[in-house]
């Protein structure tokens, strides 16, 4: 059968979840669609998926997430109308593991346009909301194992080409549970060595904008450490910030906050602004930022 | 004081340019200090300009705002900047972004950060969390306070690009030909209302241009708002698109419409208060469609915003409007009539030859003084002004009354007919750019003009004049307004003063 889509069903080993992903996939009616069920993850299996599958798109779907009716033909017509367009990303209900609604994220709102800066800004794929074209994607040279987690984040920079070629799917069509995350250090690590390169590849004229983002990912760093209950090591990395100057100084607490409430939420833990400001931690992060 | 030369230009504003960073950064007296190091490099200067901005305080709607600004110059001439001057610094961005805030988001969001930064203003972080949680920082605003606490905010879309201050199109403007336009058809619109956004801005121009019809659904084509493109420009549509959103919300400030019964004829747009766009944009629009409108049904009213100045009676005489039937958008910002006829815009701040020959012929009457024969000089003067004054002006012209005594003044009291008489026979015409120049439309084929100008500003508004006289146009060009002064002074570019040096006028008078 000659399908116009597959979906790449990256499984973590735990069969709840796996049906859970598979009885969503069910409601997709209208639509024929080929699957294939990836053990291991990005880093082990996702090339040979690409390998194997022989539909020109390709959904990813993690196990434990559900899709929306309409995720998948939405996204052929899409596909289909805009022959250029490499990757398409949509919306996501983010849930707790016990299916309780954290936040529903439209990134279009915050960035109109999908794309390389973009995703240099968000530092995040969901791939359950993620479709790409097969041919780019064995173009680009496919995941690289390497990057681990980051792999997804790391493919779309590459598919990122000019306008037109990476568009968002502008709604929430899926609901998405965060899997368990590394140590704080480590994904920050990881960040750092897959956006360097991405910045020292940016020409003069735009390295007040590397600036701007690298303090950004700074910042995310912090909220990674507050995220997992290390304030102190949240605070340590605060201090270490090298250069404030991209950022105004009115704006630097603002944004923390919102770094932290987003690192929260997609950490499925309990947002408490109030609660959070109170502590003697956000105080001091405070005196920190505020230095000129 | 002479051209500074360009190393030290560049020095001057890589000193300019980190004394803004350390503002924002939150060092203010770091940038009071870079600012106070450039100013007194020549006080006399700065102070010239001091004393121009201070003798034309009264009748400067910004008056409050410059009071702060010469205290914190002074100060800053005078003494090393301590908590006093940051405090003084703080008060006044305040200002600024207040100023700013409905028209120019941006530039307010950036003053009340500068703010902030200088002595954490509630005001000002009221003000920047509502920013903040428009532009995604929906939770972490709250690190500056309720989002919702501070002032609406207007709508604002970043535009494709910038207009107004667009080059190329400013270029392509010079070269292109254009379709006249039809002033004459005029399609009716039952029950159609129409706005002028005026009370956005303490000068109280008109900024913006609504219409929509009585469904209230907008007539894109007869809406413009600044800033707006010049004609040539890719992005028209857009910027339109985006420009309606900011029109309806600050039509809601308005109240309600003043309703008219029977036909109207509106025809106010962009800052048509000002005699420039008065006479070049929206008398040829009014009166075409006037005239025509003759032939069958005479409109009840005419809605315009050429204010209640002489020269507007004056040319509305001259058509034959009675004074009665005039409507002024000042008084009645937003009306809706029982049928409204709304002519197209022309070309914004470029008249095309149509509307220059029907000029022309408007103004050619046997009942106009007698135009002078023999070739005469001219400088149109600027006056007191706080827009784009030309410092030491009387100075100046008793200067080039020495090489030209018989250099005319021309008189601004003077009626609008006389203005124009008198530049009919000039041979040479000096004038600051600047709505004086309007005057050129009568001016013979290959007079001089000398157009003196501010570096930072000299948009093309004189082009289809001078061009199409074949004139010899020249630009002298005055120093650059010392960048402190740009910083806070000055609302901006349009505002600069233009600021001569000795040489230069002595070449003007030897060339």
């Amino acid at each position: 059968m000659d399908c116009p889509i597959a979906v790449v069903l990256i499984s973590r080993e735990d069969r709840p979840l796996l049906d859970v992903s598979l009885a969503s996939l069910t409601q997709e009616q209208t639509l024929g669609f080929e699957l294939i069920v990836v053990e291991g993850g990005f880093s082990a299996n996702a090339n040979l998926a690409l390998a194997q599958c022989s539909a020109p798109l390709i959904a990813f779907l993690t196990a434990g997430d559900r899709i929306e009716p309409g995720r998948l033909c939405g996204a052929v017509q899409t596909f289909q109308s805009q022959p250029e367009l490499r990757q398409l990303h949509c919306g996501w209900q983010l849930r707790d593991r016990h299916g309780t609604l954290l936040t529903v994220e439209q990134p279009w709102l915050q960035h109109p346009s999908f794309g390389w800066s973009s995703l240099m800004q968000q530092r995040l794929v969901v791939p359950s909301c993620w479709t790409v074209r097969r041919q780019a994607v064995l173009e680009a040279g496919g995941f690289r194992p390497e990057q681990d987690n980051l792999a997804p984040l790391d493919l779309a920079l590459r598919l990122a080409g000019p306008a037109g070629t990476s568009a968002w799917q502008p709604q929430v069509l899926v609901r998405h549970t965060p899997a368990p995350q590394p140590p704080w250090r480590h994904q920050l690590r990881q960040l750092q060595e897959l956006l360097e390169p991405n910045w020292q590849r940016l020409p003069a004229s735009h390295q007040a904008w590397a600036a701007e983002t690298r303090l950004d990912l700074a910042l995310e760093g912090v909220a990674l450490a507050w995220a997992a209950g290390d304030t102190p090591g949240a605070i340590d990395q605060l201090s270490k910030v090298p250069n404030w100057s991209a950022m105004p100084l009115a704006r630097r607490a603002p944004h923390l906050l919102e770094h932290l409430h987003r690192r929260y939420c997609r950490g499925g833990l309990k947002w408490d602004r109030q609660a959070v400001m109170e502590t003697p931690a956000w105080r001091q992060s405070v005196q920190l930022l505020h230095r000129p | 004081m002479t051209h500074p030369d360009p190393p030290a230009a560049a020095q001057e504003l890589a000193i300019h340019q980190q004394a803004c960073s350390d503002l924002h950064a939150g060092r203010p007296l770091q940038a009071l200090r870079a600012w106070q190091h450039l100013l007194t490099a020549e006080p006399e200067r700065i102070r010239a300009h001091l004393q121009h901005v201070a003798e034309n305080l009264d009748g400067d709607p910004l008056v409050d705002t410059k009071i702060l600004a010469l205290k914190l110059f002074d100060s800053l001439l005078r003494q090393e900047p301590g908590e006093n001057e940051q405090g003084q610094l703080g008060a006044l961005l305040l200002q600024l972004g207040q100023v700013s805030l409905p028209e120019l988001p941006p530039q307010a969001q950036l003053r009340f950060e500068q703010a902030w930064a200088c002595s954490r203003i509630p005001e000002a972080a009221t003000a920047l969390a509502g920013f903040y949680a428009r532009q995604g920082l929906v939770e972490g605003a709250w690190a500056l306070g309720d989002p919702a606490a501070g002032p609406a905010l207007p709508p604002w879309q970043p535009l494709p690009c910038f207009p107004g201050h667009c080059q190329p199109c400013q270029q392509q403007l010079a070269t292109e030909e254009r379709t006249p336009i039809s002033y004459t058809e005029l399609r009716p619109i039952p029950g159609g209302s129409i706005w002028v956004q005026r009370h956005t801005n303490p000068w109280h121009l008109s900024h913006g241009v609504g219409c929509v019809d009585a469904n209230d659904a907008p007539l894109l084509p007869l809406c413009r708002l600044y800033p707006w493109p010049w004609a040539p420009c890719p992005h028209t549509e857009s910027i339109a698109a985006a420009s309606l959103k900011r029109l309806l919300h600050h039509r809601a400030s308005l109240g309600g419409p003043q309703r008219l019964a029977g036909v109207v004829l509106a025809v106010a747009d962009l800052s048509a208060e000002l005699y420039f766009h008065w006479l070049l944009e929206t008398l040829p629009r009014l009166g075409r469609a006037w005239q025509h409108l003759q032939a069958t049904t005479t409109p009840d009213w005419v809605w315009h915003n050429g204010t209640n100045h002489p020269r507007t009676h004056e040319a509305c005489q001259r058509l034959g409007i009675p004074p009665e039937r005039i409507i002024h958008a000042n008084s009645h910002p937003w009306i809706q009539a029982e049928t409204l006829l709304v002519p197209p815009f022309c070309p914004f701040g470029a008249a095309d030859s149509d509307q220059l020959t029907w000029l022309d012929s408007f103004w050619a009457d046997p009942a106009l003084p007698d135009r002078a024969q023999s070739p005469t000089r001219h400088y149109l003067p600027r006056g007191l002004t706080n827009r784009r004054a030309l410092l030491g002006e009387p100075n100046w012209i008793r200067q080039w009354q020495q090489y030209w005594p018989d250099l005319q003044l021309q008189a601004s009291g003077s009626s609008c007919a006389h203005q124009l008489a008198a530049l009919s026979s000039a041979e040479l015409v000096i004038a600051p750019h600047g709505g004086g120049m309007t005057n050129l439309l009568t001016m013979p084929p290959h007079c001089e003009v000398v157009e003196l100008v501010n570096p930072a500003y000299q948009p093309p508004y004189f082009n289809s004049l001078i061009n199409r006289g074949q004139s010899r146009h020249r630009l002298l060009t005055g120093l650059p307004t010392p960048l402190p002064l740009q910083e806070l002074l000055y609302e901006g570019p349009s505002s600069y003063p233009i600021e001569l040096d000795r040489q230069t006028v002595t070449n003007l008078a030897l060339t």
